[in-house]
């Protein structure tokens, strides 16, 4: 008789029970979070999405001459659209045998290394997509401030990173790749990033720092903030070249060149929309404010809001608790979100009802024939003991009118951040 | 352009019913520093070219929806800086406007937007929180910030492991007997190949 095989010993063994991991997702309150949670997701193939536009308006007016004259000829409105097109996101986790069996249970170990691993796997997709969602669509990540020693870069926000991730420097956007570098460990604080080798030859201060496998060409990644709060003429939103459709194609802006942030800033911000939009239009889009926690102390520096200290100290025993339910976080009386992945020195006013996802691939694991685990092979052909595991999703994000936002920028920051 | 902006003039702002907020501080036009005011009566004035084409100064609504929102008074200085700058960085390009203009006179700003019913007691203790928070430094202001953002960081990894732990079987993969269908390699017991041959009254053979 030969040697019992699997099939022969599958009754005893036990199965991996899934999750429902989807639910996780909702619960961050960062910009990902809501726009997971509040704006529309079309559920796509790979072919491109067409998001149309009515841009130009149409028609000739004239005086003419009923007598008999000649009235001329007429034309009408133009429509365009923009192209979508899902972006794959891969993260990549790996541990070996070990590792997993030597913390298995409470006895070996404080905690389940694989259980913990995967928790810890959920939240690492959320920020790569938190961090890329403030780019400008080409998964640019921050640009490289400084260089110092041989592996120590400063960039303008570590958040944006996180350890252990490849990053991949450019020139420009499709200029020169320099290489691809590991961090080793972000340094948020101080907004630097020590890495496991020394940086590639070349790099200088203003270099990009794009996402690990990205293409290094304008519009070829997941399509952020800066691609489409932009008051740029020159580029495009999803396609459309701003250039054909002058200042249909641009964002409204208010420019506090390096001053320091006044109540007056955001009074203008809210106008430029209400000019723009109607004066009530920015309320029915669902106006948010987003912005990092520099232009959050700068709008406390005001000395108008309620304070997150004073927050703190709120206890049961108050009278009223009404804080406790509604943070009073308001920016010229609308929504105020923070996330520590907003670009410094910037605000952007979001009318979150014209965004929207196009997904081919929701936030899941990479499976193969009910399989999410992998193993690795060795150089001899046979396993190498450790496991494979990647979160993955295919999705952009859109933006159905752009003139319909505002952001602020140069906004000074505030000592400390 | 919205029918409901107004062209002519800021309507009377409508006061909290029966608040006198006096007491906590007068502006140097004798007025209160803090007011309470329903929203849909406040306007601000906005200028710049209008989708009709017409560049003017309309006054507008300022607050989204009804309710009753806190404010305070800021000099001309606080709200929008000095004038010089302001007359350059707030003018807009394609009017020639300021988009607000310089409020010689300082301005009310929001502070906060109850919730609806809004007692004198919660406008009272929201402006005492808005006074206390101005004693605080910018770093205790920081940190504040950080331990905020951990806790909900905290939050959100707390509620990912009870997920995480309500989909697996009770007591990760200990052995266990209170879940019969739980087995671990070491409780397996190992039945005879197949059964007896028995009798007619259904004993054994041997």
């Amino acid at each position: 008789m030969s040697e019992a095989t699997n099939s022969q010993a599958l009754a005893l063994q036990h199965e991996l029970v899934r999750p429902n991991l989807p639910l996780m997702y909702q619960q961050d309150d960062t910009l990902w979070g809501m726009i997971k949670e509040t704006t529309e997701v079309e559920v796509v193939s790979s072919r491109p999405t067409r998001v149309p536009m009515e841009l130009l308006a149409g028609g000739k007016p004239r005086q003419g001459n009923p007598d008999g004259g000649d009235i001329g000829l007429g034309s009408s409105f133009t429509t365009d659209f923009g192209t979508l097109v899902p972006v794959y996101i891969f993260m990549a986790w790996q541990y070996t045998k070990l590792a997993e069996i030597s913390t298995g249970n409470k006895q070996k170990a404080i905690e389940d290394y694989v259980t913990l691993t995967q928790k810890r796997a959920m939240q690492g997709i959320n920020v790569v997509m938190e961090s890329l969602i403030q780019g400008d669509g080409s998964n640019t990540l921050d640009t490289v401030v400084g260089t110092s020693g041989t592996n120590i870069l400063t960039v303008n926000n570590g958040n944006a990173f996180q350890d252990n991730w490849d990053i991949d420097i450019w020139s420009a956007l499709g200029g020169t790749k320099r290489g691809t570098v590991t961090i080793q460990s972000v340094d948020a604080n101080n907004k630097t990033l020590y890495l496991t080798g020394p940086f590639p030859a070349g790099t200088v201060a203003n270099d990009l720092i794009l996402l690990n496998g990205s293409a290094g060409v304008a519009g070829s990644g997941i399509f952020g903030i800066k691609a489409y709060q932009n008051n740029s003429i020159t580029g495009s939103v999803m396609g459309l070249p701003r250039a054909s459709y002058p200042g249909k194609l641009s964002t409204p802006t208010v420019n506090a060149a390096n001053a320091a942030l006044t109540p007056a800033m955001a009074r203008r911000s809210l106008a430029q929309i209400q000019i723009a939009l109607g004066v009530k239009q920015p309320d029915e889009l669902d106006l948010i404010y987003h912005m990092n926690v520099d232009m959050v102390a700068a709008w406390e520096d005001t000395g108008l809001n309620v304070t997150q200290v004073i927050q703190n100290q709120i206890t049961g025993q108050n009278s009223v608790d009404m804080l406790k339910k509604s943070p009073p976080k308001t920016f010229a009386g609308r929504k105020l979100v923070t996330s520590i992945n907003a670009a410094p020195g910037r605000i952007d006013g979001l009318c979150l009802k014209n965004w929207f996802r196009v997904e081919n691939q929701p936030i899941d694991f990479y499976e193969v024939g009910g399989q999410t685990l992998f193993p690795v092979y060795g150089g001899s052909g046979g396993l190498n003991t450790s496991t494979l595991f990647y979160y993955w999703t295919g999705v952009n994000i859109g933006n159905q009118n752009v003139r319909e936002g505002v952001y602020l920028q140069n906004v000074s920051i505030p000592n400390g951040y | 352009m919205s029918a409901i902006a107004i062209n002519a003039g800021p309507l009377e702002v409508q006061h909290y019913p029966g608040a006198n907020l006096r007491g906590h501080g007068i502006n140097p036009l004798g007025n209160p520093v803090y007011r309470c005011v329903w929203s849909e009566s406040r306007l601000h004035c906005v200028g710049g070219k209008w989708p009709d084409g017409i560049c003017e100064y309309r006054w507008i609504p300022r607050y989204p929806g009804g309710s009753w929102v806190l404010e305070k008074w800021l000099s001309a200085l606080d709200f929008a800086g000095p004038r010089i700058l302001y007359d350059i960085s707030m003018r807009d390009e394609e009017s020639g406007l300021l988009a607000i203009p310089y409020p010689v006179n300082g301005e009310y700003e929001h502070c906060y937007t109850f919730p609806s019913p809004c007692t004198i007691s919660m406008v009272e203790r929201v402006i005492e929180w808005i006074e206390a928070g101005r004693k605080f430094t910018p770093a205790q202001l920081a940190a504040a910030h950080l331990e905020a953002h951990n806790a909900s960081t905290e939050a959100w990894l707390n509620r990912a492991s009870d997920i995480w732990k309500e989909s697996q079987q009770a007591f990760g993969n200990a052995a266990t007997n209170i879940a019969p269908s739980k087995r671990t390699a070491d409780k397996v017991q190992l039945d005879r190949p197949s059964p007896l041959p028995v009798k007619g009254d259904g004993k054994p053979f041997v």
